[in-house]
């Protein structure tokens, strides 16, 4: 330490300048310059120190070597592999959900509405005051705040769903508590105004689509396309954003929407079909009932109801009863609704003639083993009058100048046994027993109606087909399709699958029909505004293999105008109680005279004029 | 050696800008989040930069034969500072490490205070030994306990990262110096064996490192997280970066991307490009660092610029290699270039002494004055330290 002491001395007396920065120094600068290294030197590194420090830095230097190697392994040759896992951590694919298109009734009146609504959930892993989340959402839920702070402490899933469709002014009031670890979903959810009207028809539809009815079989075309937005989050899940509202975006796409349907469904005329079966329901105590209208030029179907109904809006507290659409997925034995087909057919081939007299046993026909009966004993009736007065035996005879091959081709030719191919999910063939199968009885119980079963849909259309001038039509539900900018896509045109009849005997039948109202079984049906014509049928339900005298299917098929029909109108009554009525003149033709007249006045078909008296009118067929 | 001067002033500008500006970028994302200001971390890199200007400038300024006089001093200081913050209640606890001590909102770590101050003191003890050096007693004794004794001090932090790199500065300016490396065998092989024991039983997150390290990145949510954050990053980058700004790791997916791993976020934005600039501009730096040692005018001077180039560029090498997974994971920052208080401005001071040395002319190097002859090259054993000095006159 002495020797530093006595440094310090030599040390300060010359300026300690600093050596660099010294610019070209004069002579005496220079030299204390040098004097100051030189007094300050402590001898020169020899080279052993430097080759060691040598052997230190350049290895170093080498190393720098290894690292760009390594950078370039990381930034070239693996830059993919790391890329694409920054990027599934950062960016993530909002989907946005696309409305389900809607679905409009023929007069305009929107069936269905997609309402904005949306899923609460909460987060379990990122909630972290579940007291707070419950006492703040249960109001908002409307549900129970100790149940919904139960939930919260639900164990398993990491994502519990707390409500589905909230309205949106709820889920945004929802969004304002921002609450964490609460989310939200946006969504559209199903809603149907008309609730229980035409519930067979337009079916109902969940998160998942279409569900049922028209809803289902359209479901590709009504389901829409949902679009996405691409944000970039931090690590704190927070996206990307310049402020609240404007998050950027690093792709996306505008959900588009399903396309607009427009049914041939009449609400209108729907709802006057389904009042009527109400209030058969009521009167009769059925079991069940269905009304099909169709439209005979151009098989549209005007109005297709079952009873009983549920409202679609409640899908989950419906009964199969209740969902079962009778009207195309039910087979019954028509009974003699039948009978006119066989007429038809044998007036089409010339095997019978109008005036043509046929011997109706005087109400018992006995065949050896087995006799046919009708339900009022005749004797001789006109080809017009057995089915006017719907005798049995007149309608087997007339089926035995058919044949079998005759009632066979008549089965076939009318569609029965085969699907309409209406566009409605579920829907049955009926049953028709294959000609090799025929037994001695089946040529003469088929024209009486039985030993074949139909679905109300497949007689309706059928009947369409007899009256329309004999061309059988596809039986079709949508009037219109229309893409999201108004665009037709589909317009609803007659689709011919055979003629059946020619126009003059589907003329002849008609006025047949038009006398079975006027002066026969089906009475009931007649109306001040519009001539209508039509055909009862009362069939015995087949109960453990025997016709049973307790439980029958009472039907009636009319339609109207007579001269020009416009609107076919089967009821058929499941089951009505026995002891109410049950014949289909009596539980069915007062519906189906109050749905033609309401049907043809919404169509605006002019009503005749009303001076005329009801016999005028028929006497001119 | 002007030449040298302005090339290291140059990178270690280049650095610094280069630092700047991607500090701001890395940690405005974070700085907001947690302080709700963008610019927290830059202003306080603003604030140390001018602080580390003002230490460069004296460390450049103030000859470092003065300096290194006081050499016992120095080294009494860094043990001091060292110690000191392994006291609870003084040094700051973070992390459950002692590594920092806290002067109001500022922190300060000792250990980087410790890198100049024990350069200098070893370079200047050294000098004092000369010949003693390559003895045993006199000269690797004291020597291997002063640099273990600093070493320990920062393992016991525990911060075995800034350990082991004080260990390597500290051996290699003793190796350069002359101590005999024969002596140190029989110790390292009692003492190595020893540290990794106890490193190993000890220290669970130190095996977390390893283990993650061995094993790839098999766990990257766990342990392995932040070096797999950063790879994604410098993947990301490509050659050219994904532009200035725009990288994405700094949107709190890498932790401490203005920190440690600020080489990564450099790597994201400015890609390949921008690393092996960096890595081009610290590989020049230690070039240029070694022929300054090479042609310093003295002994004390070559040791000094020996340490301090190898504390930029061992440093810069450890924290690249951490980054580009060639390492574990240590608490190394990139000099320089990353956030970091107390690191930045005794790297700077360092560097000024660096540029200090490099001031001095070496032998010959001096533009002789007219009638001057220029002074004979000399060896003289009584010339060994800086306390015989003043035997020598300086017209002798």
């Amino acid at each position: 330490m002495q020797a530093t002491h006595g440094n310090r001395h030599v040390h300060e007396e010359p300026a300690p300048l600093p050596a660099h920065d010294t610019p070209p120094a004069p002579p005496s600068l220079a030299a204390a310059a040098e004097a100051c290294c030189q007094h300050a030197r402590d001898g020169a590194p020899d080279r052993g120190a430097r080759i060691r420090s040598g052997l230190v830095i350049i290895p170093l230097v080498v190393a720098y070597g290894i690292l760009v190697g390594r950078s370039i392994q990381i930034h070239v040759d693996d830059a993919e592999e790391w890329s694409a896992m920054a990027e599934r951590q950062r960016v993530s694919r909002q989907r946005q959900p696309a409305p389900r298109g809607s679905i409009f009734g023929a007069d305009g009146t929107a069936l269905v509405a997609s309402m904005p609504c949306f899923t609460v959930f909460a987060d379990l892993k990122t909630l972290r005051d579940k007291d707070e989340a419950a006492e703040k959402l249960a109001p908002l839920l409307d549900l129970e705040r100790a149940a919904l702070r139960k939930r919260l402490d639900r164990e398993g899933p990491r994502v519990v769903t707390l409500a589905r469709h909230v309205e949106h002014d709820t889920g945004e009031a929802i969004r304002k508590l921002k609450l964490r670890g609460i989310g939200m979903d946006e969504e559209f959810h199903r809603e149907y105004p008309l609730e229980e009207l035409a519930c067979h028809v337009i079916g109902w539809a969940n998160v998942d689509g279409g569900r049922d009815g028209v809803e289902l079989r359209f479901d590709a075309l009504l389901r829409g396309v949902p679009g996405f937005q691409t944000v970039e989050r931090d690590a704190a899940r927070r996206p990307l954003a310049l402020s609240d509202d404007n998050i950027y975006l690093a792709g996306s796409a505008e959900p588009r929407s399903g396309l607009k349907m427009t049914l041939t469904l009449h609400p209108g005329i729907q709802h006057a079909a389904e009042e009527e079966l109400d209030k058969i329901m009521e009167k009769f105590k059925a079991r069940g009932a269905t009304c099909v209208v169709l439209d005979c030029e151009t098989g549209a179907v005007v109005a297709l109801a079952c009873r009983p109904a549920y409202n679609l809006n409640e899908p989950s507290k419906v009964t199969d009863e209740q969902r079962r659409k009778r009207a195309v997925s039910d087979c019954y034995e028509p009974g003699s609704t039948f009978k006119t087909f066989i007429a038809a057919m044998a007036l089409e081939k010339k095997l019978a003639r109008r005036n043509e007299m046929f011997f109706c046993e005087n109400g018992a026909w006995r065949l050896g083993y087995r006799t046919l009966h009708d339900a009022h004993a005749y004797g001789s009736l006109s080809f017009d009058d057995v089915i006017i007065h719907s005798s049995n035996i007149g309608a087997a005879k007339i089926g035995l100048r058919l044949g079998r091959d005759g009632v066979w081709e008549t089965v076939k030719a009318f569609g029965f046994g085969e699907r309409t191919r209406i566009d409605l999910p579920g829907e049955a063939k009926g049953i028709v027993r294959p000609l090799e199968k025929w037994t001695k009885d089946s040529l003469l119980s088929i024209p009486m109606g039985q030993e074949i079963a139909v679905t109300p849909l497949q007689l309706a259309t059928a009947y369409a087909a007899m009256l329309n001038g004999g061309m059988l039509l596809r039986p079709q539900l949508v009037a219109k399709i229309e893409d999201r900018n108004g665009e037709t896509l589909f317009q609803l045109q007659p689709e011919p699958v055979r003629r059946v009849l020619s126009p003059a005997t589907s003329k002849a039948m008609r006025e047949i029909l038009s006398q079975v109202v006027g002066e026969g079984t089906g009475k009931s049906a007649q109306c001040e505004e519009y001539d209508i014509g039509g055909k009862t049928g009362t069939a015995q339900k087949v109960i453990d293999g025997l016709y049973s005298h307790e439980k029958y299917v009472g039907s009636f098929c009319g339609f109207a105008p007579v001269d020009r029909p416009r609107l076919v109108c089967l009821v058929a009554v499941d089951e009505p109680l026995k002891s109410l009525g049950y014949y289909g003149g009596t539980v069915g033709a007062p519906a189906v005279k109050e749905v033609l007249r309401r049907g043809l006045l919404a169509m605006g078909v002019p009503p005749k004029a009303k001076k005329q008296a009801p016999d005028a009118a028929h006497n001119s067929n | 050696m002007d030449a040298h001067r302005r090339t290291l002033l140059l990178l270690t500008g280049l650095l610094l800008a280069l630092g700047l500006t991607m500090v701001y970028s890395a940690s405005f994302v974070f700085a907001e989040k947690k302080f709700g200001s963008p610019t927290f971390f830059l202003e306080r890199h603003c604030v140390y930069l001018l602080a580390g200007c003002f230490a460069m400038t004296v460390g450049a300024l103030w000859d470092y034969h003065r300096l290194a006089r006081w050499w016992p001093w120095l080294l009494a200081l860094a043990i001091v500072v060292l110690a000191g913050v392994l006291v609870p209640g003084v040094g700051e606890r973070i992390n459950g490490a002692r590594r920092w001590y806290r002067l109001g909102s500022f922190t300060f770590q000792p250990s980087e205070m410790a890198k100049p101050l024990l350069i200098i003191g070893l370079a200047g003890w050294a000098v004092t030994r000369r010949e003693k050096l390559r003895t045993f007693w006199r000269g690797f004794v004291p020597g291997a306990l002063l640099v273990g004794g600093a070493v320990a001090l920062v393992a016991l932090e525990p911060d075995l990262g800034t350990g082991l790199l004080l260990f390597s500065i500290l051996g290699s300016m003793l190796f350069v110096a002359g101590v005999r490396l024969i002596y140190a065998i029989p110790a390292l092989g009692v003492a190595l064996p020893a540290a990794a024991f106890l490193a190993w039983s000890r220290l669970e997150y130190i095996q977390n490192r390893i283990i993650q390290f061995v094993g790839g990145n098999e766990d990257p949510l766990g342990h392995g997280y932040q070096i797999t954050q950063a790879l994604m990053a410098q993947g990301s980058g490509g050659v050219w970066g994904v532009g200035l700004g725009q990288g994405a790791a700094k949107l709190l997916y890498l932790p401490e991307a203005h920190n440690d791993f600020i080489l990564a976020l450099i790597g994201e934005e400015l890609g390949l490009a921008g690393t092996l600039a960096v890595i081009a501009c610290f590989a020049l730096f230690v070039w240029t660092g070694w022929r300054v040692a090479c042609l310093a005018p003295d002994r004390l001077g070559a040791l000094i610029a020996h340490g301090v180039t190898l504390l930029v560029g061992l440093q810069a090498a450890i924290n690249i290699a951490v980054v580009t997974r060639t390492m574990p994971t240590k608490g190394i920052s990139l000099p320089l270039v990353s956030y970091g208080g107390s690191s930045l401005v005794f790297t700077m001071l360092a560097i000024g002494l660096l540029l200090n040395v490099a001031a001095h002319p070496a032998r010959g190097t001096v533009p002789a004055a007219p009638g001057v002859p220029p002074p004979a090259r000399r060896e003289h054993p009584s010339l060994a330290g800086l306390p015989v000095l003043n035997t020598t006159s300086p017209t002798a």
